[in-house]
């Protein structure tokens, strides 16, 4: 067996991966690399991190509120403050099994100790029940990458830009990674973020379970406030967000011209709304609204997904779980939500809203 | 003087205005203003000519009015329609005209009261009464969103009516091809009349006349002056134009398709990067020279040159001629060589050699410019410079004009050698021609007009040489010079001269350095507010703000045109049941919480009230954690009885009393009614669903298994006793015996024009429909997709 350059190549570029990997790399101990692509401050955002999600699970609840415990220490460690925004998010459903869902999750979550109230009814931009949650925290993207960033290099973590390097994913779970003319070995990949599953997978190798799908990302000219600064529309496929010019950052699911559509359902009443950017792009979600987390199809490399707006603050628990050191909570856990479980899903399902009922590309 | 900025029509000078008749002189009104002018002018060139030099304020600054940066205006009686929104580059001023500005026009009641307060204010001084900071923010043409008045069909459409355009066209059309010529201006050729023909070519005016000429006698070529193209994509053009209607201005929404399309979008004039670099009194050498030329406008009577390139020279001499004090040309190179140096020196300009602008702020007592400039590195040990002056003209060089390449979905890459970002790679059916594709000189453009012409149409096509001038004579052109960043400067450093408004981030303060905060003013695109210029991307690689091998994908994703996101007249769908269906039992995502075979049960309180989906349901009143929950309220009770229908460990039974778990806190309940047939609770389910049948989702019968089950109790002893599991349609599903292979779903053809070429599996750019808005091609049949997916989202 080739001597490995590194012993874990993460691929991603969101903090999730970030995080990931640096973990592995300053309390796992592992020397690891990190393929990324070019970072948030000059791209549309892909999507948010944030700390409360709309899942009705209690232990993904209960290993939310460990981890996000965790991580924000972490972030806090890095001086990571910057990055970081309280918030009062909303999620609002449409429909009524939207709205039993997030009432479901309302109570799993106060359980937990989260305060979650409920709007009154008849609220202008859900035809469904919303719901408010305080005190959550909302990662900044751009603010966050470059100190994330620096932890790495202190950390060692080797990062490589996705563009220089040409990659080789082996049936062990091994990679192959060429780069500036030289050829770096990882003995094991794993697949941090949807780009990097859709990018290193081809459909063979994906899970059934993973469904493959378009987001518009929608970047707004400067506009009137939102309800709150994050809202999240499960039945809808939207997320919105406010960015600090004052315009909004919309991700929409599904064929483009349905995701414009969504989005401006969710937007009424600003019109003439103007766009100041655009991406659109493929992701992947789990069918079945749970998280996944294992090895790809036929292939060892290690697949992360379905971890929805909440991935970054689970971070600790993967490197752990990749790691070899994951609790026995944390071991159940993902075992339960491992790829190649076929129906055995179904008892770790969560409400996918929109989702899981798109087409697929 | 009612036209302070009118160049005299007197003396031997060529800068008279060819677009103007000084014998017939016209006004109008501005925002109540009154505006001189002269037939044949645009309003902006009356604008300017009058004295009004700033667009309005951004943040406490005065930002200039020029080609790139002028608000739309809308006559009077218009200004409850904002699509009718005009350019005021391009529209005709006209004897008798009565406008607005736009975003004046659609100010609340309190916002007129502070814009008469501004108005005022602005009415004495030389600019807009207009401010650029939050509402009046959107600064792109309304016409973007304005449908399509007009169809038309061509075999080749030609966006840019400079040299190349002119050559493609004449190219095409000569060979019976039906073509339509786009320009933006009332007058075609292009800079050619700025950048010349060179050596002993003919002269930039004969050659254009020559090549107007031969498309005029060709049937097959349709024109469209003062039409500015804003979209394009495989087979499809929008452009707006500017029309009159019995002598009045109006707006026209055209789409033209077209299997083929030439791009001759030209290059942008970049402005070089320093404080002030906005402020009314600093024109680029094009639009400078241009405005002159055509309009006979030149601001003040004196001006300070500042350039990094050899055209940067060219307006120095005939403005001269025309009476203009040229104080002095400040060039950044260390020792240029040039004809135009040549011609400069003959007239006697003083010139100085590296020296950059630094800034460019009001001088306020005096009026006009006082500018600040500093040496270069290569002779840093050299003072600053200051000057007053009334105009300062400036060249930073050129990036070519990408904005549609990249909307049509087409690559670029950051060349380091040029400092710009240049077109790579193929696109179906669309090819740049000119300054757009890199060429520079006049024979060169109208062979690449002529060679894009023929590769469309699958000609042989010839290929074109751009021969320069040796750089022994001709200096190369330095990059767009960056100044200095001024700490005291009060005004900002923007990185364009477009409708961005991006400025270049301050530097952390030495005190944040020390104390390790990094800090400074955090720039990230994601914050910029509005989109952005091809040249703004460019600026951005020069700062160092954005990664050069990232500049082409930035261009993608944030040069657009901002099209209104919104469907304001589209209410939100009424709410429909997510799968058609009323579930026969507990959501699937409440598989396995409470055990492999849990049962059903009406929890009733002691209270009388009812419960919400979602309460938990607790041995009793000391847990507290979810995990240790033994149930959860899924269902209203039926038959309009209080508590609800929860779903709980199997070990429950009859009796039992667990606690329920509301917002209000803990309640006692009791079980009650376990389901232990399929009809009981099939027929309660049924009535919960006629409930909602009644809200309007609809229904269907929830399926009874065909196996025998025991009969509801009777008696308490024998409730026990005849207790049978629950019947297994009413549980949570379990995994079936077969595994059910995920079926990939057809993706829709999509109805909207087809994506742009991925970039590591993404797609950047949108197209627009020919209807106007972005980008719903179809709205009825969006629509009822839309419900569809709303009540059946399984048919998406």
């Amino acid at each position: 067996m080739a001597d490995a350059s590194y012993e874990i190549a993460v691929f991603g570029s969101t903090p999730l991966a970030a995080l990931l990997a640096g973990l592995l790399a300053s309390e796992h101990h592992k020397r690891v690399c990190l393929i990324a692509e070019a970072g948030s401050a000059f791209r549309v955002p892909r999507g948010i991190d944030l700390s409360v999600m709309p899942v009705t699970r209690p232990e993904t609840w209960a290993l939310l509120k460990d981890t996000t415990a965790e991580t924000l220490r972490l972030l806090a460690q890095i001086r990571a403050k910057a990055g970081m925004q309280r918030v009062d998010p909303i999620f609002a459903a449409d429909m009524p099994a939207g709205s039993e869902a997030l009432s479901h999750m309302r109570h799993v979550a106060m359980g937990f100790g989260y305060a979650v109230e409920r709007l009154p009814s008849g609220a202008a931009f859900a035809a469904g029940d919303a719901y408010r949650l305080r005190d959550a925290v909302l990662l900044r993207r751009a603010e966050i990458e470059p100190l994330l960033a620096a932890w790495l290099e202190k950390a060692g973590v080797g990062q490589l830009a996705a563009r220089d390097v040409g990659v080789t994913l082996r049936r062990d779970g091994t990679a192959r990674i060429a780069y500036a003319g030289t050829n770096l070995e990882a003995a094991q990949a794993v697949l941090a973020d949807d780009a990097a599953i859709v990018t290193y997978l081809e459909a063979p190798e994906r899970d059934r379970t993973l469904a493959l799908h378009h987001v518009t990302a929608l970047l707004t000219e400067p506009t009137h406030s939102l309800q709150a600064p994050v809202m999240i529309y499960p039945d809808r496929g939207v997320t919105l967000s406010r960015n600090r010019s004052g315009g909004v950052v919309a991700l929409g699911s599904g064929a483009p011209e349905i995701a414009l559509a969504q989005i401006g359902r969710c937007l009424t009443g600003r019109s003439p709304l103007r766009r100041a950017g655009q991406r659109i792009f493929r992701t992947v979600t789990t069918a079945d609204g749970a998280p996944l987390v294992g090895p790809a199809r036929g292939i060892k490399a290690v697949v992360i997904a379905g971890l929805g707006v909440g991935g970054a603050f689970l971070a600790p628990a993967v490197a752990r779980l990749i790691a070899g050191t994951a609790s026995k909570k944390e071991q159940d856990y993902f075992a339960a939500r491992e790829a190649g479980r076929g129906n055995a899903r179904s008892l770790v399902a969560d409400y996918a809203g929109s989702i899981s009922l798109e087409a697929q590309v | 003087m009612a036209q302070p900025n009118r160049l005299t029509a007197d003396g031997d000078h060529r800068l008279k205005g060819t677009e103007i008749d000084r014998s017939r002189p016209i006004g109008f009104r501005l925002d109540g203003r009154e505006i001189q002018g002269f037939a044949g002018d645009t309003l902006l060139s009356a604008l300017l000519a009058s004295g009004i030099t700033g667009a309005g304020t951004h943040g406490e600054e005065v930002l200039a009015l020029d080609e790139r940066f002028a608000p739309p205006v809308l006559l009077r009686g218009h200004t409850h329609d904002r699509l009718r929104a005009l350019s005021p580059e391009r529209t005709p001023a006209a004897e008798g005209l009565d406008l607005v500005t736009l975003n004046r026009s659609q100010r609340g009641r309190y916002g007129r009261a502070i814009g008469l307060l501004r108005g005022i204010k602005a009415r004495r001084g030389r600019r807009l009464d207009l401010n650029y900071d939050n509402d009046d923010a959107s600064l792109a043409g309304p016409w973007f969103d304005a449908p399509a008045e007009q169809q038309l069909a061509a075999d080749l459409v030609v966006v840019g009516g400079g040299l190349a355009g002119l050559g493609a066209a004449l190219a095409a059309g000569k060979r019976g091809d039906r073509v339509v010529l786009i320009e933006r201006r009332s007058w075609l050729g292009g800079e050619v009349r700025f950048y010349g023909t060179g050596g002993d070519a003919e002269s930039p005016d004969d050659l254009v006349a020559r090549l107007t000429a031969s498309i005029a006698n060709l049937a097959n070529i349709t024109i469209l002056l003062a039409a500015e193209a804003f979209a394009a994509f495989e087979g499809l053009v929008r452009v707006n134009q500017v029309v009159l209607e019995n002598g009045v201005p109006a707006s026209r929404g055209i789409a033209i398709s077209a299997p083929r399309i030439i791009l001759a979008t030209g290059a942008i004039d970049r402005l070089p990067i320093f404080a002030g670099n906005r402020t009314p009194g600093v024109v680029s050498a094009l639009a400078a020279f241009n405005r002159a030329d055509r309009y006979g406008v030149w601001i003040g009577r004196d001006a300070l040159f500042a350039t990094a390139t050899n055209v940067g020279y060219r307006a120095a001499m005939p403005a001269m001629d025309a009476g203009i004090a040229v104080r002095r040309i400040a060039d950044t190179r260390l020792d240029p060589q040039s004809r135009y140096i040549s011609f400069a020196k003959a007239y006697g300009i003083g010139m100085t050699r590296s020296l950059k602008p630094r800034k460019a702020m009001p001088a306020k007592k005096r009026g006009g410019l006082a500018v600040v400039f500093d040496h270069t590195p290569e002779e840093a040990a050299r003072p600053s410079e200051h000057f007053i002056t009334d105009q300062l003209i400036v060249s930073g060089g050129s990036q070519p004009d990408l904005m549609l390449w990249h909307m049509a979905g087409g690559s670029s890459r950051w060349i380091t050698a040029s400092n710009r970002l240049e077109a790579e790679g193929p696109l179906p059916g669309i090819v740049l021609a000119g300054g757009a594709a890199g060429f520079q000189n006049a024979a060169a453009c109208i062979a690449s007009g002529e060679a894009a012409a023929a590769r469309l149409f699958g000609r042989s096509a010839l290929h074109v040489a751009d021969p320069q001038i040796d750089p022994v004579y001709e200096s190369p052109d330095d990059p767009t010079p960056v100044g200095i960043f001024d700490r005291e400067a009060e005004v900002s450093a923007y990185l364009d001269g477009g409708v961005s408004l991006a400025a270049r981030p301050r530097p952390a303060q030495r005190w944040q350095r020390l104390l390790g905060r990094g800090g400074g003013q955090r720039w990230g695109l994601d914050e910029q507010a509005r989109p952005l210029g091809v040249a703004d991307v460019a600026a951005g690689v020069q700062l160092g703000l954005i990664p050069p091998d990232d500049a082409a994908i930035v261009a993608q994703e944030r040069c657009v045109t901002p099209g209104d996101i919104v469907d304001a007249g589209r209410l939100p769908a009424p709410v429909a049941d997510s799968a058609g269906v009323v579930p026969a039992g507990p959501p699937a995502y409440l598989t396995g919480r409470f055990g492999p075979k849990p049962s059903i049960w009406l929890v009733e309180p002691h209270d009388g009230r009812s419960f919400e989906p979602g309460c938990l349901v607790y041995a009793n009143a000391d847990p507290a954690d979810p995990l240790a929950a033994i149930g959860v309220v899924f269902a209203p009770a039926p038959e309009g009885r209080n508590g609800g229908l929860a779903v709980m460990v199997r070990t429950a039974a009859e009796g039992d009393t667990p606690v329920v778990r509301d917002v209000s806190g803990q309640n006692s309940v009791r079980l009650v009614d376990p389901y232990k047939t399929e009809q009981a609770a099939a027929d309660a389910i049924k009535q919960i669903a006629g409930g909602a049948a009644q809200m309007g989702a609809p229904t269907t019968e929830t399926p009874v298994p065909t196996e025998a089950v025991s009969e509801p109790a009777k008696a308490p002893e024998e409730a026990a006793a005849a207790a049978a599991p629950p019947p297994a349609d009413v549980l949570p599903p379990q995994a079936p015996a077969e595994p059910t292979p995920a079926e990939p779903l057809v993706a829709p053809e999509p109805a909207a024009p087809p994506p742009v070429t991925p970039v590591a599996g993404e797609t950047t750019a949108v197209a627009m429909s020919s209807e106007g808005a972005l980008p719903l091609p179809d709205r009825p049949a969006l629509e009822k997709k839309l419900d569809e997916n709303a009540e059946d989202p399984a048919s998406a």
